[in-house]
């Protein structure tokens, strides 16, 4: 607890910039499929429902990078990433994939279902977001 | 797609398992009161895909009297035939495909059932094939006409050959003996694809 050896970051869980994109990436993409699903609940319009299929795809691609990113910082020597943010992302990204396979049915086949899904998993990216940028409080650095 | 499946495998195999049953071997699928099997709604599709096979020395069994054997070789998908007047035989090849991709499943679905399908290119073309001598060899195969779009449909009607492409109906203008268009052809209408 020495101050012997200064640490060369000043934060030190700041995220690369490139992993910090593709985390922050999946919210809006996630969010739009569920912002969609609503809109497809609401109207009956079928192209709603192609709408979030896309937006789902790109999200899982955002996430699936970042998740990568967050394995191999798993495994950093000094200061590794918290496994809860791990943990909480590799949720996230398993259960958008089960929501864009169900996304893939047909038609209001989707609901209620994928609705419900987009809503549990915009949230999940949320909190996974949170907890990969989130700062440790001065004192408990790792 | 490999590593998709890979990493999600188990929790998949879970959601997978409530839907493989077996039909009971005794069920009646036809009549007033069919004894149908329940929907099945699980996230994979559980079907799988035929291989091509090319015929090989494999041929149809025709009764006695007839044979069977090949007019014409390395067409590029024949779909639809129309005999002439004078006997020769126009082929319409193409292979159909513009319907646009809605979604993802539709590009993954699509390189999947590709799997189930000849790998040939699609033709766009009508060929003529001649037996000049009646004695059933088609001794001349030749591209009567080029570019167009997946053709399908073909009539003769009046002088005019009307060939149903993908997307539009087109004439051109026939004389019987001949075996290349005269040009290309004219617009009739366009069609719904």
């Amino acid at each position: 607890m020495t101050t012997t050896t200064a640490t060369p970051h000043a934060y030190p869980n700041i995220l690369s910039p490139l992993h910090a994109t593709l985390l922050c990436g999946q919210v809006p993409l996630f969010l739009g499929a569920l912002i969609a699903d609503i809109a497809y609940y609401r109207s009956y319009q079928i192209q709603w429902s192609n709408f979030a299929s896309w937006l789902i795809a790109g999200a899982l691609v955002f996430a699936g990078l970042a998740l990568l990113f967050a394995l191999v910082g798993l495994f950093r020597r000094r200061n590794p990433r918290p496994l809860t943010y791990f943990l909480l992302l590799l949720v996230t990204w398993v259960l958008g994939f089960i929501n864009a396979l169900e996304h893939a049915k047909d038609a209001w086949a989707v609901m209620p279902m994928g609705l419900a899904l987009s809503v549990i998993v915009t949230l999940l990216a949320i909190v996974a977001t949170w907890a990969g940028m989130a700062q440790p409080r001065t004192g408990d650095a790792r | 797609m490999k590593t998709h499946l890979a990493l999600t495998a188990l929790p998949l195999a879970l959601l997978l398992t409530a839907c493989g049953e077996e039909p009971g071997s005794n069920q009646q699928f036809y009549g007033a009161q069919p004894d149908l099997p329940e929907p099945e709604r699980g996230l994979l599709p559980s079907m799988t895909i035929a291989e091509p096979t090319p015929w090989g020395d494999q041929r149809p069994t025709v009764p006695e009297g007839f044979s069977v054997s090949a007019i014409a070789t390395d067409l590029k998908i024949p779909r639809q035939t129309l005999v002439l007047p004078n006997g020769d035989i126009l082929v319409a090849e193409g292979r159909g495909g513009n319907a646009a991709k809605l979604k993802p499943k539709d590009v993954i679905a699509g390189v999947i059932k590709a799997r189930g399908n000849t790998s040939v290119e699609s033709g766009n073309r009508l060929t003529l094939l001649r037996d000049a001598d009646g004695d059933g060899t088609y001794e001349l195969q030749t591209v009567f006409a080029d570019d167009l779009n997946a053709p399908y449909g073909l009539a003769l009607h009046e002088g005019s050959l009307y060939v149903a492409n993908q997307d539009e109906l087109v004439r051109f203008d026939y004389e019987e003996g001949q075996t290349k268009a005269s040009g290309s052809p004219s617009k009739v209408a366009d069609l719904p694809s």
